[in-house]
């Protein structure tokens, strides 16, 4: 079980000095920032599918939330300097991959079922049930 | 204010709104454009954070291609109003909200911890592209999901074509 003073912890435990993108002299941009704006990308795709009464939008939020993931993993890579963001763009080259494989696969079988159903909202499928 | 901060702002205004946009819209089509809002400022971000390369791949892939298939797709289907369960999404932002503060508050105490120097060193110069083409091609690095990816799309391919033909009349 979790104690409530480690879910508790990020708020009572004293700031550490934050880690700065420095880019030119003088200016500053704080990680967590690209955190946030992330996690804004994921919430509104988690909003997105389990809201909307269309299959298409359900790929959309899909969309969302892998460009939220990868945006993560470029931007704590790129704030451990230049070898891991190698490693950062690599890995989300391969996310873009399988985003465009999903896309094309999910939207081949919306097809299908719009053609077998007459209609493409999720709850419409439902030849299993009877 | 300085010229960084004045970016990111304005990539972030982009990125939101599109994102909302796709949320709220009535229209599906006004939601594909709205989509296409987020992820170019998504490929802003990665301008900013020093990944050109996957920029231009956020752009060429997505803006072009998946995009365009978004929108075939929906042009093959019926004219749907989206609709959407307004309800639902006034009952699940409470708990998204909740769980995004709590989120924030967790990155904000992590940050630092887990980075190794305050400053980072300068940003990567041209060599990042070159780096990324030898870590495809190099059998200790990444060359098995490379390959491995290569066969996925060709799957992908052939599988869309084969899932995505007329089966239903024939059938009948």
């Amino acid at each position: 079980m979790i104690a409530l003073t480690t879910l508790l912890a990020p708020f009572t435990m004293p700031l550490t000095p934050i880690a700065t993108l420095q880019e030119i002299p003088g200016t500053t941009l704080p990680l967590t920032w690209f955190l946030i704006m992330s996690l804004v990308l994921f919430t509104v795709g988690v909003l997105t599918v389990i809201t909307r009464r269309n299959t298409v939008y359900i790929l959309m939020g899909v969309e969302l939330m892998l460009n939220a993931a990868s945006l993560n993993f470029i931007a704590f890579s790129r704030y451990r300097g230049e070898a891991a963001l190698l490693d950062g763009t690599v890995i989300s080259t391969f996310i873009i991959v399988l985003a465009a494989a999903e896309a094309a696969v999910g939207l081949a079988i919306i097809l299908n079922i719009f053609g077998l159903f007459g209609s493409i909202r999720p709850e419409d499928p439902n030849l299993m049930r009877e | 204010m300085d010229t960084l901060t004045l970016m990111f702002l304005l990539i972030a205004t982009i990125t939101i709104a599109g994102s909302l946009i796709t949320l709220w819209s009535k229209y599906v089509v006004h939601s594909v454009f709205g989509l296409m809002l987020a992820l170019l400022g998504v490929a802003g971000f990665y301008v900013l954070l020093g990944a050109d390369f996957l920029a231009v791949t956020q752009i060429v892939v997505y803006v072009g291609g998946v995009l365009v298939l978004y929108l075939f797709g929906i042009m093959l289907t019926p004219p749907d109003r989206a609709e959407r369960n307004v309800k639902l999404i006034v009952f699940c932002s409470l708990p998204a909200v909740a769980g995004a503060m709590y989120l924030i508050g967790s990155a904000r105490a992590m940050e630092g911890k887990w980075l190794p120097g305050k400053e980072l060193p300068p940003p990567p110069g041209k060599h990042l592209i070159h780096q990324v083409g030898h870590s495809f091609l190099d059998k200790d690095q990444y060359l098995l999901a490379f390959e491995l990816a290569s066969v996925l799309l060709l799957v992908v391919l052939v599988g869309a074509v084969y899932i995505a033909r007329r089966r239903w009349e024939a059938s009948e």
